[in-house]
């Protein structure tokens, strides 16, 4: 067998195992695909500063001006960003590095504002919903109840399996004492284990910051489904 | 020189300062317009002085709010800003009134953002009615007044492109990538599409006042960037290899829109015929390669006056007047010399009228 004819031969069996694995794979996937189709991904969001309306018209509407981000007294307002930003994104994990589940890839940074409240948490000063120029960001009157009304960054989410309490290793209780809602948004039981209640949860991540598990075992969440997320659908 | 005094001798070997001010004031340069060039340095430089400072300002506020942010104070000195506005409440306040950058602009209550700001906003959001529409009314007066004075003036790539254009002149690099100028006409038609149908602002991303601002702003911020230094790493590439100002002429969605709305701009370079002489130092001393000297530069100029300060014989000028019918700026001899008649009689001010009537 010559050189030729062996790449020829390596050629074809390529083509042919693509052709074989899409036929075989692929078009299984297809079926499934347009059997249930699935939710639309741009329901899956980095968490946004308060105020923010409903996702893909605050895509559209955000006009990166960054104003948020120069009037965030505690900087707490990140902004997507193609390389940087995909980094700063994980979090620590067990295991090295654990993604977030809202992190986004790579390609689609395109310099929107985001919260990462395991490193700055938002504080509720509803700053940025007063200077944004577009109204990507609505505003929102500085008040307990105002806020508790219309503000929905993301939900809290309890990881029972490294959180103190859940595993009888200490009397904790961290979450609740900052938490802006607390006794509403989390309540503890006789032994402080921490339960959350997502429909008085603002997300504003204070919880996150001031847990002492190095690995949080409070993390908050960017409301995915339609009746969570769309908290200011116009 | 007759100025000096004619009791010193005349040195034997002038200095090498002196001889290129006298070569200068052989060459008989404007004076208003090397003025003019000392202006404009200025405003770029206040402006780029303006984007470091906005967000160092910003970030200063932060952590005098809260000292103990470890993360930050290490990669930012406090006493850096300490000195300018410690004990000083009113320079505070007036420091945290000015925010944004070039693209949208925050002072005190009141702002000011880009007509390409605008555009992309309205074509994302699928929008023609929006308070945020009022906000580019001063920049967009000033365009239809002025045309690209925002290009030559304010922008802050500008300043990164001439930087490139030095290089450029030290490499010794003469290539000269040409396209047609409908090239960046097609960008903004097609950016405006593609942002309409994806839902997303394009323009924001590939515009390079918006991605200097902002990448200032992440790298005071938060010590690191984005893709926008790469995209501006290429940019200026472009600079340096291809052509001058390659991505402002073919490439440059705001310059696309700005030679737009600036048609039938009011500030005109004018070629007065009678100096003239043909020599097209003005067309090689254009960033944008056009040709001043043909009076016919269309909506294209940036007004940079690199033109009028190479034109050693003062045959350049800006006057205000509306657009020639024929498309050419020049002012005749003979209409000149019925002006400086007319002038002489006590009437100013009549060339542009002179040159109308003419036309006609």
């Amino acid at each position: 067998m010559t050189r030729r004819e062996l790449l020829e031969s390596l050629k074809n069996g390529l083509s042919a195992g693509c052709v074989g694995f899409v036929i075989l794979f692929g078009g299984r996937a297809l079926r499934r695909r347009l059997a249930e189709p699935e939710p639309a991904p741009t329901a899956q969001h980095p968490l946004r500063p308060p105020g923010a309306i409903a996702e893909d018209a605050f895509r559209a509407k955000c006009t990166r001006c960054m104003l948020c981000g120069e009037a965030c007294p505690v900087h707490a307002i990140r902004f997507v960003t193609r390389i940087a930003g995909a980094q700063a994104d994980v979090q620590p994990g067990p295991l090295g590095f654990k993604r977030e589940p809202h992190v986004q890839p790579i390609w689609a940074g395109d310099d929107t504002p985001y919260l990462l409240p395991w490193k700055t948490a938002c504080i509720l000063c509803m700053e940025c919903t007063r200077v944004c120029p577009t109204g990507a960001l609505l505003p929102i009157e500085e008040t307990r109840e105002a806020i508790a009304a219309s503000v929905r960054m993301g939900v809290a989410q309890i990881d029972r399996k490294i959180c103190l309490p859940w595993n009888r290793r200490s009397w904790c209780g961290a979450c609740l004492t900052i938490c802006p809602y607390r006794e509403k948004a989390i309540t503890v039981d006789y032994q402080s284990r921490p339960t959350v209640h997502p429909e008085h949860c603002v997300g504003c991540g204070l919880c996150v910051e001031i847990c002492p598990i190095r690995y949080k075992a409070i993390s908050v969440l960017p409301p995915f489904y339609p009746d969570v997320g769309d908290t200011r659908a116009e | 020189m007759s100025a000096r005094s004619p009791k010193k001798k005349p040195r034997s070997a002038p200095s090498r300062f002196y001889r290129r001010l006298t070569r200068a004031r052989r060459q008989r340069l404007p004076g208003r317009m090397r003025a003019l060039q000392l202006v404009r340095r200025c405003v770029q430089a206040s402006v780029l002085l303006a984007l470091i400072s906005i967000p160092v300002f910003s970030l200063y506020e932060n952590l005098r709010n809260q000292r103990d942010d470890i993360g930050i104070e290490a990669r930012f000195d406090t006493r850096l800003v300490d000195g300018l506005l410690r004990e000083n409440p009113e320079r505070r306040v007036l420091a945290t009134k000015l925010r944004g950058s070039v693209w949208t602009l925050k002072a005190g209550d009141t702002v000011v953002s880009d007509p390409l700001a605008v555009v992309d906003f309205s074509a994302a959001a699928r929008s023609g009615v929006d308070p945020f529409l009022l906000t580019a009314l001063i920049p967009l007066l000033a365009t239809l007044l002025l045309g690209r004075v925002f290009c030559g003036w304010l922008c802050p790539a500008d300043l990164l492109f001439e930087v490139g254009s030095t290089l450029r002149r030290w490499a010794g690099i003469e290539t000269n990538v040409t396209f047609s100028r409908w090239t960046k006409f097609c960008v903004l038609g097609l950016g405006a599409l593609a942002g309409f149908y994806l839902g997303t602002q394009v323009f924001a991303e590939i515009y390079p006042p918006r991605v200097v601002s902002g990448e200032l702003y992440l790298w005071i911020t938060f010590g690191a960037g984005g893709a926008g230094a790469w995209l501006l790493l290429l940019i200026v590439s472009f600079e340096v290899f291809a052509s001058r100002r390659f991505w402002c002429r073919y490439a440059c969605p705001g310059g696309a829109l700005y030679s737009l709305l600036g048609t039938f701009r009011v500030l005109r370079l004018k070629v007065r015929a009678d100096r003239c002489t043909q020599c097209s130092k003005c067309v090689s001393a254009c960033e944008f390669g056009l040709s001043p000297m043909s009076g016919k530069i269309g909506n294209e100029c940036n007004n940079c006056g690199h033109c009028v300060r190479a034109c050693g014989l003062d045959a350049l000028t800006w006057r205000i007047g509306p657009r020639p019918k024929d498309g050419f700026d020049i002012i005749a001899a003979a209409e000149r010399s019925a002006a400086r008649e007319t002038s002489a009689h006590g009437a100013k001010g009549t060339v542009e009228e002179n040159h109308d009537t003419a036309g006609q």
